[in-house]
């Protein structure tokens, strides 16, 4: 029955001149230009602390709330797209839904834009509470204006969760199934003896938590909306920063998860190997979707009042959650490129190395969701290092990878994009390393103005990021050219 | 510069360690794709390592969370022994100012109740050579308790940690920590 | 597809929901405490859902309108305007009022189970998730004071 449904479905929107491989070039040209103008934001920011330029408090703290809120959107775009067009291999998904959540989270985008722009709503991307209300240097419509920009951003990626879950829920029966639990338990088998590929396990694990942290940050939202119609509206500010951080921790470390599902998909076609479902990923990324929406309490290990048990909980799940990317994802990655007759194209190096900023912010990330060690990194410098590692050194670098892939790479890359290439690793490495030297001085985040080292850390990573630029706007060249010239054919490595 | 030592120097050589480790596992395995094998080849021998490799990890995991149970800065981990009456200061951050004593002795437990009249703000204890000592949250409406004990003499600074506004920076003041009673 | 097997279930999940909402009233018991009184709310958007959800199964239909996924955001967004302190403090001093915002979360749960459960078949688990999900979140503290204030 329900293969006679599937066969009555049709796509208006292809019908429409809207096919999916477009879909999903207008969002990735979208994020990337996003990316390409909130990592120059990100360059201001530095120059201003290292006093190469000078900024007013008010107008540094706006474009921080820029930069966190953007990049995080994004991403969450970019990779969004990514998987998706990988999982239409798999599942039956709608392009018009695909568009919707672009739009919604474009628009969310806009509206945030305005708000710190036009409005110089500048409480941080976290927007903790109280702070977008007290002591505010911009007008209360940007308050509310940001507030509506999330909320388009979560019903976006709610509504791309949704169709994907459904998809999954069509083709393989179950979510249980989706998880490939069926090579676990004997009666979930299915009698044609399919099971879902790796990237499907990991669209239902990133689909199922997006929908959780979706709901949290719509909680989130409508309280501080309610308190910002009325300021009478009680806010508990203990539950309020667990909720801010339940979403805005979830919904960042998402993309990684949800850029494993691009690997699983893409790095075969490079390493000509099959990446193959077992019970180990069934196992996985069933753990992965158990605590990763339970590591949020380490942002809150200095607040000292907040229930034991939560903050030990946020610990071991935080711990364990490196386990299925470390043992499963990472290590299969790397087998599978193990004396593999690899092709090294733009595409493939990106992967390579972002599998390597996965580690070494992980790697960062779990010194500091240690307690004992949190007590003198917590809000240092050493934070953004290890988030900027991962997603700018991990995330960001997957999603380069796949829009190499995506303009189609037949040839191995030329002088230039060698150059612009290691251009872009050198300006990357170099920034990272400032990062971390200013968060083990224990230099502060977010301050426009840093006690020392941070302006000389500062000046260093200024010269950092105009090679990064530059060798960013090489590789896009790069990538942009062989768009122009493979016919839109791609997809061959 | 700031030196280097404590916790941060321990931290800073893990995480050196760990990422050297790590690039060289990188470099080598990406080396090995000039001599290409079959899949069949080298996939058994890596899903026994895949199996060490998990022991291993899991084996360390357990290790360190239940070492940090006996380290986190936290009043209930304390051991009993330093639970004797502390001297007790109470914190009032605001933006973008702390409201606490400017001198406190050296050599003695000091209970800090930190605590915030506006915002979320941090309460970051840096020693006199610049070194992030000690941190805790001030939070609306909710006290959290810090026991310190400054080991040293000397003009401490207290930062705010927590992005509190457009003050944030300039939220610091000096604490001068003097000998304490019988020392010297 | 809805079977013989689970009207029985079905039928006891309307009677606890009409007794969920009808009893307090008839009696004159006030509102439960704030955690539990939102739990509340999340089991008649549950209850809601599932009779939703149950309607659409008992006919295979044409699946992939993604209106009904549009619809399905849109009374997520309801459920939680119609928990809105300022709506909900205003109705609160009205049994019959109240009484019917109760019937309102069962109306907006049943109407969001049927939207995802009409977009494709079985999605509505999703819209179950959903409910359970920001029932659960609300239920730690939304609308509550700090303590000591």
């Amino acid at each position: 029955m329900l293969a006679r449904q599937l066969e009555r479905t049709e796509f208006h929107a292809e019908d429409a001149g809207l096919s999916p491989r477009r879909v999903v070039g207008i969002g990735l040209v979208i994020g990337l230009i996003t990316i390409y103008g909130l990592a120059m934001v990100g360059g201001i920011m530095k120059a201003a602390q290292g006093n190469l330029l000078h900024l007013a408090p008010e107008t540094f703290y706006a474009l921080l709330t820029l930069h966190g809120a953007g990049m995080i959107a994004t991403v969450v775009l970019l990779t969004g797209v990514a998987h998706w067009y990988f999982l239409r291999e798999h599942l039956t998904l709608r392009v018009e839904v695909l568009l919707f959540a672009v739009a919604a989270i474009v628009w969310g985008l806009l509206a945030a834009a305005v708000a710190v722009l036009v409005g110089g709503f500048a409480p941080g991307w976290t927007f903790l509470y109280p702070l977008p209300f007290v002591g505010a240097t911009w007008p209360a419509w940007a308050t509310g204006l940001f507030f509506f920009g999330v909320l388009f951003v979560g019903i976006g990626f709610a509504i791309y969760c949704l169709d994907i879950l459904a998809g999954i829920v069509r083709e393989y029966g179950s979510l249980l199934n989706g998880l490939a639990l069926d090579t676990l338990i004997p009666r979930l088998r299915r009698a044609d003896g399919k099971v879902a590929p790796p990237t499907v396990i990991a669209a239902t694990m990133v689909a199922i938590d997006g929908i959780l942290t979706v709901s949290a940050g719509t909680i989130l939202v409508i309280a501080l909306l309610g308190r910002w119609a009325s300021p009478n509206f009680p806010i508990d500010p203990l539950w309020i920063k667990n909720l801010t951080y339940f979403f805005g921790h979830t919904i960042a470390n998402l993309t990684i998860y949800v850029s494993a599902g691009v690997i699983y998909a893409v790095l075969p076609h490079y390493t000509q190997r099959p990446w193959h479902t077992n019970k180990i990923y069934a196992i996985s990324w069933t753990t992965s979707l158990i605590f990763v929406p339970w590591a949020w309490p380490h942002h809150l290990y200095m607040d000292f009042v907040q229930a034991p048990w939560l903050q030990l909980f946020g610990e071991g799940s935080t711990y364990i959650a490196s386990i299925p990317a470390t043992v499963v994802t990472i290590f299969g990655a790397l087998l599978l490129v193990y004396r593999s007759p690899m092709r090294w194209r733009i595409g493939s190096t990106m992967f390579v190395a972002g599998l390597l900023g996965w580690l070494i912010g992980g790697a960062a990330a779990m010194l500091d969701a240690t307690i004992p060690f949190n007590d003198v990194l917590h809000n240092t410098l050493w934070v953004p290092a290890h988030f900027h590692t991962y997603l700018l050194g991990g995330v960001f670098l997957f999603v380069l990878g796949f829009a190499s892939h995506f303009a189609g790479e037949r040839a191995a890359p030329g002088r230039f994009a060698k150059t612009a290439e290691w251009l872009f690793f050198v300006g990357l490495g170099g920034f990272l390393l400032t990062f971390y030297a200013g968060g083990i001085e224990g230099v502060p985040r977010r301050e426009a103005v840093q006690p020392a080292p941070g302006p000389f850390l500062a000046d260093i990573a200024t010269g950092f990021v105009v090679i990064l630029l530059v060798g960013l706007t090489g590789v896009l060249l790069e990538t942009l050219w062989r768009a122009r010239h493979s016919a839109g054919q791609g997809g061959e490595a | 510069m700031v030196p280097l030592e404590g916790k941060q120097l321990v931290i800073f050589v893990l995480w050196v360690a760990l990422t050297a480790i790590v690039i060289g596992v990188f470099w080598w395995v990406m080396r090995s794709t000039r001599r290409p094998d079959a899949y069949d080849a080298v996939s058994k021998g890596g899903y026994r390592l895949r199996k060490s490799w998990a022991w291993f990890y899991g084996t360390l995991l357990i290790a360190a969370f239940a070492a940090t149970l006996w380290t986190v800065p936290y009043a209930w981990a304390q051991p009993a022994a330093a639970k004797r009456p502390a001297m007790v200061v109470t914190v009032r951050a605001r933006q973008f100012s702390f409201s606490m004593p400017s001198r406190l002795p050296a050599g003695r437990q000091i209970e800090f109740r930190v605590t915030s009249d506006d915002v979320n703000h941090g309460f970051g204890i840096y020693s006199p050579q610049g070194v992030l000592v000690a941190q805790v949250q001030a939070m609306p409406d909710y006290t959290n308790v810090m026991y310190f004990t400054f080991s040293a003499p000397g003009t401490y600074t207290i930062r705010c940690l927590e992005f509190c506004g457009v003050g944030h920076s300039d939220m610091h003041q000096t604490l001068t920590v003097y000998p304490a009673k019988g020392s010297v | 597809m809805m079977t013989r097997r689970n009207v029985p279930w079905l039928g006891l999940l309307v009677v606890a929901m009409a007794a969920d909402i009808l009893v307090p009233a008839a009696l004159g018991i006030g509102d439960p405490p704030l955690g539990l009184h939102h739990l509340e709310h999340a089991f008649l958007l549950f209850g809601g859902g599932v009779l939703g959800i149950a309607y659409v199964r008992r006919s295979p239909r044409e699946w992939g309108d993604p209106l009904w996924l549009f619809a399905t955001i849109l009374l997520g967004a309801a459920g939680l305007v119609l928990m809105v302190p300022e709506l909900y403090s205003r109705v609160d001093a009205y049994p019959v009022l109240h009484t019917l915002l109760h019937v309102g979360f069962a109306v907006v749960g049943y109407f969001g189970g049927y939207a995802a459960e009409r977009y494709s078949p079985r999605s509505g688990i999703a819209w179950l998730l959903m409910v359970v999900m920001t029932g659960a979140l609300t239920a730690t503290g939304f609308g509550a004071p700090p303590p000591g204030v």
